[in-house]
């Protein structure tokens, strides 16, 4: 079952664009590693489930994945064969909309070399430019 | 812990478009504050401190237009992306009076748990210690040999170096050995498939009620 959410405001939503670097949230904040996104997009729930199980399938037991992001906006797709107008469409689906810099997942628990495997994998589901981030010690 | 010398410049120029073109010098603005006297706005080479952050350098001497000051290194601001250093807070110290900073965890030894399939679990990598600024440890080291699948180790019960004392709660947790996780995917799909989420705010239709008889139907509204 993809993420989302138990409770929103309204169902459907305009689409918007993204803006800007992430000035919060692009930081390894729980985990030791973290992969980051370098462009903003719009990741999809059923994206986001491909690649946790990208992380479970291969580290299988080992380590402790967070998900950083939560699709918390709504997308809609009118059907196929439709006229134009009649309002908006259905919802579709849900995204979590990022930007620059976000960090999407983090893993602790792993040696650095299979944290490295494992994100490469999860980089495969994504459709955004993303990069392997270490936690900052100190400083 | 030792003090690192760094070399810096006083500089006139404040505000945003001032230190974006010092950055475009491979410079670093900088303050450096505390203890009474006037803060002073400074510059720093690039260099120098991407020198101070791969030592982990946490005390510094800071020498400026013939002063040398002691200072502890507050904050290292980054930019959006982590990758550029944007600015420097130092914070003047004196060496007989005693700091408060963090100090990363280490921990030695395989876990008991790990062995039985558990997950070392890190919930604090850094705990905040009270000491003398030449008596700051680099690591706090914690055996974690002993711990079996569940249990925990918290800030009382480690052992800090002599003159050091911690300031985080002493039942706080440092380190726990959390069960593996399952995978889900196995998961049986819970009986009634939530498509879309619940509204705020949106009232509980009720269902219609067929009127009894002998009671007139709702009217319809008049269309004018």
């Amino acid at each position: 079952m993809p993420l989302m959410p138990k409770r929103v405001k309204h169902r459907k939503f305009q689409r918007g664009k993204t803006r800007g670097k992430a000035t919060r949230g692009n930081r390894v904040a729980f985990g030791e590693y973290g992969l980051q996104a370098l462009e903003a997009g719009r990741i999809t729930a059923e994206q986001l489930e491909a690649g946790r199980l990208a992380v479970m399938h291969y580290l299988r037991r080992e380590g402790k994945l967070i998900i950083r992001v939560f699709p918390h906006k709504s997308f809609t797709r009118t059907p196929t064969e439709t006229r134009m107008g009649k309002g908006k469409g259905e919802v579709a689906g849900w995204v979590a909309e990022v930007k620059a810099g976000t960090v999407l997942y983090e893993l602790a628990g792993v040696p650095e070399e299979r944290a490295i495997a494992a994100f490469s994998r999860v980089a495969h589901k994504l459709p955004v430019k993303t990069r392997f981030v270490h936690r900052r010690t100190r400083l | 812990m030792e003090i690192t010398e760094i070399k810096a410049r006083p500089r006139d120029e404040r505000g945003s478009r001032a230190c974006s073109r010092l950055r475009n010098q491979n410079l670093i603005p900088a303050v450096l504050y505390g203890r009474g006297a006037p803060n002073v706005l400074l510059t720093l080479r690039r260099a120098d401190v991407r020198r101070l952050v791969e030592e982990n350098a946490v005390l510094v001497q800071v020498i400026w237009d013939g002063q040398a000051d002691n200072a502890q290194i507050k904050e290292i601001q980054y930019d959006a992306l982590g990758d550029v250093i944007q600015h420097v807070d130092l914070a003047r110290i004196s060496l007989t009076e005693t700091v408060t900073v963090n100090v990363p965890v280490e921990t030695h030894g395989e876990a008991a748990g790990e062995a039985a399939g558990g997950v070392l679990e890190l919930v604090m990598r850094s705990i905040e210690v009270e000491c003398l600024p030449t008596a700051i440890p680099d690591q706090i080291d914690v055996e974690v040999e002993a711990l079996e699948i569940g249990d925990n180790l918290t800030v009382g019960e480690l052992s800090f170096p002599e003159g050091v004392t911690p300031v985080t709660d002493a039942g706080t947790v440092v380190v726990t050995v959390v069960p593996p996780l399952e995978l889900t995917e196995e998961e049986e799909e819970p009986e009634e498939l939530v498509l879309e989420p619940e509204l705020i705010g949106r009232e509980v239709e009720e269902p219609e009620v067929p009127p009894e008889e002998g009671e007139a139907p709702p009217r319809e509204p008049q269309q004018g």
